[in-house]
């Protein structure tokens, strides 16, 4: 079997993106609604007594959703660094799309969010990493590997393209119910209850691979 | 995990010598991480790549820290994710960090009994940290194989920061007992530790 003739699906499922969902609910950020803004996190929260109200809560929540985007195209990687860029300059990158703990001294142009994220954002990379080991299989995996290759071929049986031009990817965002949202050609964002589910999973898959081939 | 055909098993083998020489894989073994099997033990060496032949099975030509190697074709452009999955399997790393430690898992699944591999972790971190773990030896027809067998492995570090954990492609690989090799297409993790 040739290598090009390959599919391929990559699930994303790390803290950082979960830590900024995270500094959105404990805070109590007031986030207006848009484009690709996900639900609550998932579970209970612990409580925060440093929580934003009235215009601060508005304030920060308008900046959050900035962060956000930024955050995301981060993760799915569209400005061109990619997975041979070398691990420091994506370490730099991360740190200058994200911030650095404890002070964030990369938001100061997000006062509001800065403020936040200085407050909760690294407890909200423990909740995301103990949260993601209560979700995950022993060996890593969310989506059922056989329903994947299943749907990869069937959609380019379909679209009678090549299995290596049917690729695709998920990230995962820790939030309550059954949740999905295509975010890009090729890019899904869903709840882990999402893709734990045969007939949603299996939605998210064909969207991912039918939008996503190249 | 990606299929390669048997026939270019020397192809891997000289790729194995090539990662062998990179910087990464000279560095201090990940604590805890068994050492690296007998893969390694080849008299091949690589003269040159012919970037033609390697296209043809798939494979692309890139320079990596100012050494030149050979990854499969869609790792040049591909993004760095958690679990990535192919044909022949899927391959996954989890670093999750905490209190100046981080904890990490690796390992991979495949769609027949594996019976050798190869696998390679690289992790980086601030102020210069660099670790790299190797594994490899063989495989009594296991259809997954996974560093630690269960849990994760706790590595203390000195600094905060964030940490970026990929598996090494080219160095990553199962034999499959039909002769198959399927590679990695080497799936990444990051995690931020934090100070006390």
């Amino acid at each position: 079997m040739m290598a090009s003739e390959s599919w391929r699906f990559s699930v994303g499922f790390e803290e950082i993106p979960n830590a900024a969902l995270f500094v959105r609910d404990i805070m109590e950020l007031d986030v207006p609604p848009g484009f690709m803004i996900p639900p609550h996190v998932a579970g209970p929260l612990p409580v925060m007594d440093r929580a934003f109200h009235g215009q601060e809560a508005r304030e920060a929540g308008s900046q959050w959703a900035d962060w956000w985007h930024r955050i995301l195209n981060q993760e799915v990687l569209k400005n061109g660094v990619t997975h041979v860029t070398d691990q420091r300059t994506r370490l730099a990158h991360l740190a200058d799309v994200v911030g650095v703990p404890p002070r964030f001294v990369e938001l100061a142009d997000y006062p509001a969010v800065q403020k936040a994220a200085q407050t909760a954002f690294t407890a909200g990379c423990l909740w995301a990493g103990d949260m993601r080991r209560s979700l995950l299989s022993p060996n890593g995996e969310l989506f059922d590997w056989t329903l994947t290759r299943e749907v990869a071929e069937e959609v380019a049986r379909t679209l009678r393209v090549g299995l290596g031009r049917v690729q695709a990817q998920a990230i995962v965002l820790i939030v309550e119910g059954i949740w999905w949202q295509r975010f890009a050609p090729g890019i899904i964002l869903c709840s882990p209850a999402a893709a734990l589910n045969p007939m949603i999973a299996r939605d998210i898959l064909q969207s991912g691979f039918r939008s996503g081939f190249s | 995990m990606r299929s390669i055909a048997p026939r270019i098993l020397a192809l891997a083998a000289s790729l194995l010598f090539v990662t062998a020489l990179a910087p990464g894989a000279l560095a201090e073994t990940t604590p805890g991480s068994h050492p690296m099997g007998t893969l390694l033990a080849t008299s091949m060496h690589v003269v040159r790549f012919d970037a033609a032949v390697a296209e043809e099975h798939g494979f692309s030509i890139i320079t990596r820290n100012g050494i030149q190697m050979s990854v499969p074709t869609g790792q040049t452009d591909a993004t760095p994710q958690n679990t990535v999955g192919g044909p022949c399997g899927t391959s996954y790393i989890y670093l999750t960090g905490s209190i100046l430690q981080y904890e990490y898992y690796t390992g991979f699944t495949v769609i027949a009994p594996a019976v050798d591999f190869g696998w390679s972790v690289n992790i980086v971190g601030p102020n210069f940290y660099d670790r790299t773990g190797n594994w490899g030896g063989t495989l009594k027809s296991a259809r997954s194989w996974r560093a630690p067998g269960k849990g994760e492995y706790d590595i203390p570090v000195d600094d905060s920061g964030y940490y970026d954990g990929e598996v090494v492609s080219a160095a990553s690989f199962a034999i499959l007992d039909n002769g198959e090799v399927c590679y990695s297409a080497g799936p990444s993790s990051r995690t931020y530790v934090n100070y006390p």
